[in-house]
């Protein structure tokens, strides 16, 4: 008796079409989710900074003789260090995020949430470079300090993408929803 | 067609496909992870949506669960199991859910236990669609439990650690559901009749 009942559940659920629909619209959300999600775990992969500055520190007290003479000889009264000034290979590095990172922002919708929180990330990853550069005006020959650099620009690249990926479904979306409401 | 009536004639093999579509995600292809999302959802969100009853809950859980698939890929063995394994996923973050939203004990709270009196019932002359119903109208705990071991394979030492529960204790879900949905069918096939 307790095999036909399962037997007749079973055959009730195989193949049916089961009646739950996803609601309209419901791949685009998948898209945004995935991008939000992965753009806030390129973050979390952003070095510690306190950490950081510690460890250039400590390599510091090491190379304080070398560094003292570099960052004179270089700039007496630099606040901030520019990747361009540590040596060529930096200095395309720098001008090929540079030249990628020039995007228009003042057209955008900052009353959409996801948008405001890109331009957020963006805001403080700006914020963290600055810092950067002060570091490396203090410790010239800090390798890490410069590979940080590199790796926030890197970041803000990816975090400019996922923002133009963005964009362009919620047009796509927007579009479709224009249409649609001009068809009914 | 279905899939299965398609590879009768060597046409693209499913295992291949999802080989391909795994290791495009495992290197963070964007459009790789939308391609397995539109892939999968139909066989999962049934699944989700039947434990949560909420179609907003189990959207999120879905997409949710899926993006989590994606990170722990690693862990993947063997990438023609994704499918079920990723159900999987699914089927324990949708447990979650519905735990966060009762507790274990308002979940698998006592329900009366009706009588069994099938006479001579003949289900088979019932609706599929309405045995679905019955079975989504059923109590929270009663309905997790058939769906997770009738349909889903689960043994009840695996629904009871998913759930904290004892193993008894969703045998006894189970076989008190059989009877509820007996009962009622019964009642449905004696009125048509």
């Amino acid at each position: 008796m307790k095999e036909a009942i399962e037997n007749r559940i079973r055959k009730a659920f195989e193949n049916a079409n089961e009646d739950q629909e996803l609601i309209p619209g419901h791949e685009e959300r998948f898209e945004m989710k995935l991008l939000r999600m992965r753009a806030a775990k390129a973050e979390r992969r952003i070095p510690r900074w306190p950490w950081i500055a510690l460890a250039a520190a400590v390599v510091a007290g090491f190379i304080v003789a070398i560094t003292i003479s570099e960052v004179k000889k270089t700039n007496d009264y630099a606040e901030r260090v520019r990747l361009s000034d540590v040596s060529m290979e930096m200095a395309a590095a720098e001008q090929f995020y540079h030249e990628r990172l020039k995007m228009d922002v003042s057209q955008l919708n900052t009353t959409d949430d996801n948008i405001k929180r890109f331009l957020d990330d963006l805001k403080k990853l700006e914020t963290e470079y600055a810092m950067l550069e002060e570091q490396l005006a203090k410790n010239f020959s800090n390798q890490r300090v410069a590979d940080a650099m590199v790796n926030n620009y890197r970041f803000r690249l990816k975090l400019m993408e996922q923002l133009q990926k963005y964009i362009e479904i919620q047009n796509k979306f927007n579009i479709q929803s224009h249409e649609e409401k001009l068809s009914s | 067609m279905s899939y299965v009536q398609t590879n009768q004639f060597n046409l693209p093999n499913l295992e291949q496909e999802w080989k391909h579509i795994i290791a495009r995600c495992r290197r963070g292809d964007h459009d790789a992870m939308c391609l397995a999302y539109g892939k999968m959802w139909k066989q999962i969100y049934p699944a989700v949506w039947q434990i949560l009853r909420n179609r907003e809950e189990a959207e999120d859980v879905l997409q949710e669960s899926m993006i989590q698939g994606f990170d722990k890929l690693h862990s993947l063995k063997d990438d023609n199991k994704y499918p079920a394994w990723q159900k999987q996923i699914a089927l324990r973050h949708a447990l979650n859910k519905l735990k966060s939203r009762k507790s274990t004990s308002t979940l698998f709270e006592d329900v009366e236990v009706p009588e069994e009196d099938t006479g001579n019932a003949d289900w088979n002359v019932i609706s599929d669609e309405l045995i679905r119903k019955k079975i989504d109208d059923m109590p929270d705990g009663y309905r997790v439990v058939v769906r997770l071991h009738l349909l889903e394979g689960w043994s009840h030492d695996d629904i009871a650690g998913e759930l904290g529960i004892t193993a008894s204790t969703s045998r006894s879900q189970y076989s008190r559901a059989l009877s509820k949905l007996k009962k009622e069918l019964t009642e449905e096939y004696e009125r048509s009749n």
